[in-house]
Formats: structure tokens, C-alpha cells, sequence
């Protein structure tokens, strides 16, 4: 999830609690819910530059071995 | 016999060179990728079935199942810790929707349908990721 998104389930979360949509369980399982999504996305996001960092860098090493 | 002898060769040569492209043709793991996407697959069909109980239950149970064998086949695999850890997580949430269903009765549908949208969004970037990382 991304933080917007994160941000705008929050949001919703707390309205359907405060209307008694949700029960108190139901309410701290989804919050629970939204911490492992910021996990998740942060953990993500750090993968993906250490995929992308490492295309570049392999990308290099082939371009100089046709050279060298 | 020459002519038989390339045939043959070539044959079995042409054969190998085929599986192996097809083999490495994706780039990534395709059983890590594949498991990701049938629990975001879950996730997307799983609130039209929130007015049920015992088949949102089966819903859910199906993707907690799902992301244990994720977690499970990413344990072993040499340098794959990033994406041990993404399944991990997976597996958390989805226990929580299950644990949810067998201490409450009956669950709300609100609660059904944020927790398939945290589920199907949660595992749409898992597999965004899976699907760009190398073997």
C-alpha cells in the first residue's frame, strides 16, 4: 500500500469505529493491518532501489567488458 | 549415417536450447511471483463475498495459507532475505483476518472489506517487486 493510500484507509477506519460500524477488536486489527502495510511498503521501496542500483551497476560491468 | 548423426544432434541440441529459454526466459522466480498474485488475486475477488461468513471466512483462510507457503519457499533461497521479510508480513496480516473470524461471530462486513483491500493492495506491491527481482 502506498502511504496515500495507507493514509486514506486510516481515515475511513476511524469513521466506521467512531459510527460503530466496527467493533473495538475489528478496529485494532485493522490498525494493526495499516502497520504492517507501512512495513511492507517501506521494505518494498528499499528492494526495489537495491534491484534497480544493481541493474545499473551490472549494466556497467557488461558495457566496460565489451571495451576492455 | 552422417546425415542421421547431425540430424540427431541437432535435434537434441535444438530441443535443450528450447528449454532453456523457456526456462530462463522469465528473469525472475515465477513460483515466488505466482503465489503473490493468487493471494492479490484473493484480496480483489474476496469483498464480494463479505455478506457471508463462512465464504469470506474460506477467503481469508485460503490467502493466510497461501502466504505461509510464501514465506516458506522464500526461507532457504540464497540471498533472499528482502523478500522473506515482504512474505513474512503478508503472513502476519492474513493472520489476523483469520484469528479475527474465530474469536468473533460475526465479523463485520466493513472489517471483511478493509481487510481484503489491505491484503490485495499489500500483495499488488509484493508482487510489483517479485516480478523485477532477478533469480
Amino acid at each position: 500500500m502506498t502511504i496515500q493510500e495507507i493514509n486514506a484507509q486510516l481515515i475511513e477506519i476511524n469513521n466506521l469505529y467512531q459510527s460503530g460500524q466496527i467493533s473495538p477488536a475489528e478496529y485494532k486489527s485493522l490498525l494493526e493491518g495499516l502497520e504492517i502495510s507501512q512495513v511492507i511498503a517501506e521494505s518494498a521501496e528499499e528492494m526495489q532501489q537495491k534491484e534497480d542500483l544493481n541493474k545499473v551497476i551490472n549494466h556497467a560491468i557488461n558495457a566496460l567488458s565489451l571495451i576492455a | 549415417m552422417k546425415k542421421l548423426l547431425l540430424s540427431i544432434f541437432l535435434t537434441t541440441t535444438l530441443t535443450s536450447c528450447a528449454l532453456y529459454d523457456a526456462y530462463m526466459m522469465a528473469g525472475y522466480d515465477t513460483n515466488e511471483y505466482g503465489l503473490s498474485v493468487k493471494i492479490q488475486t484473493i484480496g480483489e475477488l474476496g469483498p464480494k463475498f463479505c455478506s457471508n461468513q463462512s465464504t469470506s471466512y474460506l477467503y481469508f483462510k485460503d490467502a493466510y495459507e497461501k502466504s505461509v507457503e510464501l514465506k516458506n519457499f522464500t526461507m532457504h533461497i540464497e540471498d533472499n532475505k528482502e523478500a522473506h521479510k515482504l512474505a513474512t508480513e503478508l503472513t502476519k496480516l492474513t493472520k489476523g483476518a483469520v484469528e479475527m473470524y474465530e474469536k468473533q461471530t460475526p465479523v463485520s462486513e466493513p472489517f471483511c472489506k478493509l481487510k481484503m483491500a489491505q491484503i490485495e493492495k499489500n500483495a499488488n506491491q509484493i508482487s510489483h517487486v517479485l516480478a523485477r527481482k532477478p533469480r
